[in-house]
């Protein structure tokens, strides 16, 4: 399945020619980071990779339509159009007081017990950055600490994380700290996946 | 263009999905489960459960050990929408006993507030909350858990939750039904604390509203700080249907009841396969010298006393963590406890050293997976009033999904 949506969005990708400058006009709605986020992505990439070198500018890549229930979306960093990174955010479903869902968790499903996120990746895919954006979760609110996050930079798929192991477990909090493993070794599976195609 | 390709992914998306379901949806017959199984993703399911052996040890008398399905917990969910929730714990005890635990609820009004009503735990410490045998190291829960924090400790009423990303703060605060501490004789005493009078949403009563709040703080690696407050007083059954004029009526009802004031503090912190804990709690009960004298069985006054204390600090480490091969988690512990139900009592009273309790517990538990663990521990318990420890052996499984 994995494979397949590297095809699509790759197939999108061709299709849309090039990717859209950040704010351009209301065309990029489709592709954009929602806008409760948009200026928070704005100014972590900012403040991330400086203004010395120049101004970095975000091109959305586009968004996963289907995905792991996340509405994936990912854009380029370039400066002084030198490409410099990759930035993704998305929302993770984790499961609630009362369990794990029962069902498949593709797109338009309402869950109340998630939370959105963004990881800034490095030129080579690895992760330099995650930041939590928006927790809505009843429990496991302990991974949004910085300090805790920092365990994921360099990750760059080639080794396995998990948890208890190379990353901290938290007590209270292994749903949430299971499913954000899951995702950023997902996400950082099919970003590789796209940029060797 | 963009709505073009966004087209062409829906499209081949919808494609490749429906061709997927297709395989495997090919029976005419589903039965409830299937159906179940197969759902928009709206319900959620999980459960809990604890195995237990304890066989006391080390004693001239003997005993005989006691294997116990101690709780076998089915939760269920539904997400009405983005905003709305219900939650609900449906628990069966010692096999035969079957309880309701959680049944809440939950709508977000915004980000960082969101209303919750119905029966819920109360957020008093670590393991009222975190209930489930995979959460915390040995067999059974910690003993102050159980009687200065009465988990599962759990009542209808209503409040706010959220969680604040800036600040790294989680709260709760809300108005709850509080203890029944009178229902034709007292509930509460100095062995078991509050425990007897709790009403756990079974047509439960209400004379006297209380409150209840918790402050986590989570802003620093592998650290939660939580500081918890309950509040208010207890409710009796003598104060239905007395004339609000009838002094000698409410005096009497007025005995019948105590006000509480329990606070607690708790932390707990991993780095690396290093894991500590602690707890204390603090408890204020007024009105006990009345309440002792009003609830005497057989010219013998009740032994409720009117401060209680509590705490554990507890180490844990995962022996397995750096060993690549090892597909399970080793984690030896030791825990130190000590509670004293009449750490203050009123005047009328000596306080009974036997309810101030040392209790050592050590052993390990063996995580076969996130969901799945084996324990077993040794716990030594001494009250003041004893010249040496009792030995309990403990063994169990432990199971979350």
């Amino acid at each position: 399945m994995a494979k397949n949506l590297i095809i699509i969005m790759t197939l999108a990708l061709l299709h849309s020619g090039a990717a859209v400058s950040f704010g351009n006009n209301s065309e990029t709605d489709s592709y954009c980071f929602p806008d409760a986020y948009v200026k928070r992505i704005e100014k972590e990439v900012t403040s991330h990779f400086g203004k010395k070198e120049g101004v970095p500018v975000i091109e959305y890549i586009g968004n996963m339509i289907s995905g792991g229930g996340s509405g994936d979306r990912f854009a380029v960093i370039k400066i002084n159009g030198e490409k410099k990174g990759f930035i993704y955010s998305g929302r993770v479903f984790t499961c609630s007081a009362s369990g794990c869902s029962t069902g498949k968790g593709e797109n338009g499903i309402q869950r109340s017990e998630y939370f959105d996120y963004m990881i800034i990746f490095g030129e080579s895919v690895s992760v330099e950055k995650i930041n939590i954006l928006s927790y809505q979760a009843t429990h496991g609110m302990e991974i949004t600490s910085r300090g805790w996050l920092k365990q994921f930079t360099g990750y760059n798929g080639d080794k396995k994380i998990e948890s208890g192991r190379n990353i901290d477990a938290i007590s209270g909090a292994t749903r949430s700290v299971e499913s954000i493993i899951s995702d950023i070794s997902r996400v950082t599976d099919l970003l590789k996946g796209i940029e060797s195609l | 263009m963009q709505k073009t390709a966004t087209l062409i992914i829906a499209l081949l998306t919808t494609l490749i999905s429906t061709a997927q379901e297709s395989g495997h949806s090919n029976s005419l017959y589903n039965n409830s489960a299937d159906n179940l199984l197969a759902s928009d993703g709206r319900l959620t399911i999980g459960g809990y459960a604890q195995i237990d052996y304890n066989q006391p040890f080390g004693s001239d008398t003997r005993y005989n050990g006691k294997l116990d399905i101690h709780r076998l917990v089915m939760l269920f969910g539904y997400n009405f929408s983005e905003r709305t929730s219900f939650v609900t714990e449906i628990e069966f005890e010692h096999v035969t006993e079957v309880y309701v635990e959680q049944a809440f609820l939950q709508h977000r009004i915004t980000d960082g507030i969101n209303f919750r009503g119905g029966l819920m735990l109360i957020p008093m410490g670590i393991i009222n909350e975190f209930h489930e045998p995979t959460t915390y190291n040995g067999v059974e829960r910690p003993v102050i858990d159980s009687y200065l924090a009465p988990t599962t400790w759990r009542e209808i009423g209503f409040g706010f939750t959220g969680v604040l990303l800036a600040p790294s703060i989680k709260y709760q605060a809300y108005l709850v039904n509080g203890f029944n501490s009178y229902n034709g004789s007292g509930t509460l005493n100095g062995s078991s604390g509050l425990r007897k009078g709790r009403q756990k949403g079974a047509e439960s009563f209400i004379s006297h509203p209380n409150f209840t709040f918790k402050t986590e703080y989570f802003g620093i690696r592998g650290l939660n700080l939580g500081v918890s407050g309950y509040f208010g007083k207890t409710s009796s059954s003598l104060f239905n249907g007395i004339s609000r004029e009838d002094e000698a009526a409410l005096a009497r009802a007025d005995s019948s009841i105590v006000g509480i004031a329990m606070t607690g503090l708790d932390g707990r912190f991993t780095r690396g396969g290093l894991s500590l804990r602690g707890q204390l709690y603090y408890t204020i009960i007024s009105n006990s010298d009345r309440y002792n004298s009003f609830t005497s069985e057989t010219g013998i006054s009740n032994d409720l006393g009117s401060q209680m204390t509590g705490y554990y600090i507890e180490a844990s480490y995962n022996l397995f963590r750096s060993i690549e091969a090892a597909d399970y988690e080793l984690i030896p512990f030791i825990r130190y406890s000590n509670y004293n139900t009449h750490h203050r009592v009123d005047e009328s009273l000596t306080a009974n050293n036997s309810y101030h309790k040392t209790i050592i517990t050590t052993g390990a538990g063996i995580r076969l997976s996130n969901g799945a663990v084996i324990k077993c521990d040794i716990q030594l318990t001494k009250p003041e009033s004893a010249g040496s420890f009792s030995k309990t052996f403990n063994a169990g499984i432990g199971i979350m999904f």
